[in-house]
């Protein structure tokens, strides 16, 4: 027996078992939402409080254990955003002058990641779920319309418009060029 | 295809989200088009750019340790919302002077509780304080807890990234065995359940009862094993070089014991409004191993460069370190005093902002007490006065 079954049969070490198999999914996809430590925590909590009633309800022959916690998990985080009218995703920051002296590679990827997460700040969020579930979580089109609850055709074009953003919004940062150096009336036919 | 049609595509053909028709146009387009090759390579690189990111943000965050143990109280509550809120909120207090270190603090300590700034703390309350020798009456390397001390820490002088440390930043982190809460209808029931005579206050706050609710927490007892390299390398991380730190640190392993604890409750029959808890048990016990010289340590934890000085001098100013708890609280909305109740001992009075709640710790004959809740600092101490017998 898988450990939903278990769980649902009242076994409880089965029960802890999902949680630890889990609770990095959960976590993790909170953090990237919700930006902040203390919130993906608190939502670690809630999201499993949640499983642990309606794990009743979880049907396997509508989709996969993981495509139902992650739905649980991004209504919940979009949940709590409303309600505190959170507009910013403020991951803890790192300082660049707490890094050790003279590491210029890790610098380097702070400040790529920090260009990644100011540029994911300016999307929407529920343009930022689909690129947390996409890039991060690494689901398919399908699974992220199970998981949103919306058709395929409009998580294609929420993640077309969130790449778009995100170019416009890193080359901005960077002070790249917007487009290729040709314009539309331009372009080659 | 033209250069726009195929522009608009390209995230969709990127993603292997377009039909086989439409693959075939994009890539006939592409094969004679450099602009739109160089838009689709822009993108393709953002797309990792973006993934990179996420998962690299992600590798450095976890839960905290705690979330399963937190998890299960919530969950073997079998009472409506507002009974769970309360048992939730006896839980937490539980919990909190199960982490004896830092009590009372209800709010506030997320950003601190279980990251390895705490065990710092805690090691360097230890091992900072300049030993107190005529008290040794324990073995060297045990400590017991028969006073308490206030740290003052400025949330903004803690590194950034210490937030991100867990309890294994340090070493590896072993529960010998997890404290088990069980919630029992009688001071006589729960007194049965730890073995030591239990005391109730004379005077609580008027229109707060005893609740029916008696919990008990039994014992607890986890260990901590240095790893020198993972440390350095942590600390590393937070500004402080820890190069000297002594070799035989590594591998050196702490016990802490937490010793059965009981939590009575005291609220109006409504269960709403203020509330009073109290907290008993025996000391808990720090055991550290016969060869680390904890006085050797403490000099070199204190010329590490990089460790906030206002913690370093605080932690040197308190006296009779043996037997000292350290609670570390956060500089801005909490308030401490020295108090003397239940007799003449010398007490700690913990005073929140408006809707923090209040505490008040002491020791007397080897139990350790709190106090807490929503009432008032003046309610907290009458009822530490009148505990009986």
């Amino acid at each position: 027996m898988d450990l939903v079954t278990r769980s649902l049969a009242g076994d409880q070490r089965a029960f802890a078992a999902l949680f630890d198999q889990y609770k990095n999914l959960v976590y993790k996809t909170a953090y990237l939402l919700q930006g902040s430590a203390d919130d993906a925590e608190d939502t670690l909590q809630e999201v499993f409080l949640l499983v642990y009633r309606s794990l009743s309800t979880f049907d396997p022959a509508k989709g996969a254990f993981t495509t139902w916690l992650h739905r649980i998990t991004v209504n919940h985080c979009l949940n709590q955003r409303r309600k505190r009218r959170l507009l910013l995703l403020s991951f803890d920051k790192i300082s660049p002058n707490l890094l050790p002296a003279r590491d210029a590679s890790l610098e380097q990827r702070f400040a790529e990641e920090e260009a990644v997460r100011a540029s994911l700040n300016q999307l929407s969020e529920k343009l930022r779920a689909v690129v947390v579930l996409r890039y991060y979580s690494d689901l398919s089109h399908l699974e992220i319309s199970q998981v949103l609850n919306i058709p395929v055709g409009t998580v294609k074009s929420r993640l077309d418009t969130a790449v778009r953003s995100l170019r416009g919004a890193l080359n901005k940062t960077e002070g790249a060029p917007a487009r290729t150096g040709y314009t539309q009336k331009e372009a080659p036919k | 295809m033209n250069c726009h049609e195929v522009s608009g595509m390209l995230v969709a053909y990127l993603e292997g989200e377009v039909t086989p028709s439409e693959r075939a146009a994009i890539q006939a387009h592409l094969a004679g088009c450099d602009p739109c090759n160089w838009e689709l390579s822009a993108f393709s690189d953002l797309r990792g750019r973006v993934r990179e990111s996420l998962h690299s943000i992600a590798a450095r965050s976890a839960s905290s340790p705690q979330a399963w143990e937190r998890l299960k109280v919530s969950l073997s509550s079998k009472f409506d919302s507002k009974e769970q809120k309360w048992q939730y909120f006896g839980e937490k207090l539980v919990r909190i002077h199960r982490r004896w270190m830092m009590p009372f603090n209800w709010r506030v300590p997320r950003w601190l509780p279980v990251s390895a700034m705490v065990l710092l703390v805690v090691l360097a309350a230890y091992a900072l304080v300049p030993p107190l020798r005529t008290a040794a009456q324990d073995p060297l390397g045990i400590f017991r807890v028969k006073r308490f001390a206030t740290v003052t820490i400025d949330p903004a002088s803690i590194p950034t990234t210490a937030s991100k440390g867990d309890p294994t930043s340090l070493g590896s982190f072993t529960v010998n065995q997890m404290p088990s809460t069980t919630t029992v209808a009688s001071i006589k029931e729960a007194q049965d359940a730890v073995g030591f005579g239990l005391r109730t206050p004379k005077k609580v706050p008027s229109g707060l009862e005893m609740t029916s609710k008696v919990t008990v927490s039994k014992e607890g007892s986890f260990s901590y094993t240095f790893d020198l390299k993972k440390a350095r390398e942590y600390l590393a991380t937070l500004g402080i070089a820890a190069k000297d730190l002594p070799a035989n640190l590594d591998g050196a392993t702490v016990k802490l014991t937490i010793p059965s604890q009981v939590v009575i409750e005291y609220r109006a029959p409504s269960g709403t409004g203020s509330a009073l808890m109290l907290s008993q048990g025996h000391s808990p016990v720090l055991e550290a191993p016969p060869g680390l010289d904890v006085d050797l340590l403490r000099r070199q934890i204190l010329s590490m460069p990089g460790l906030p000085a206002e913690l370093t001098s605080q932690l040197g100013a308190i006296q009779d370190w043996r037997q000292t708890a350290v609670i570390p609280l956060p500089k801005e909305g909490f308030t401490s005093k020295e108090v003397s109740v239940d007799g003449g001992m010398k007490g700690l009075s913990i005073q929140g902002k408006a809707g923090d709640g209040n505490g008040l710790l002491w020791e007397k004959s080897g139990i350790i007490y709190g106090v807490g809740g929503s009432v008032t600092p003046e309610q907290l101490t009458d009822a530490a006065n009148s505990m009986s017998p």
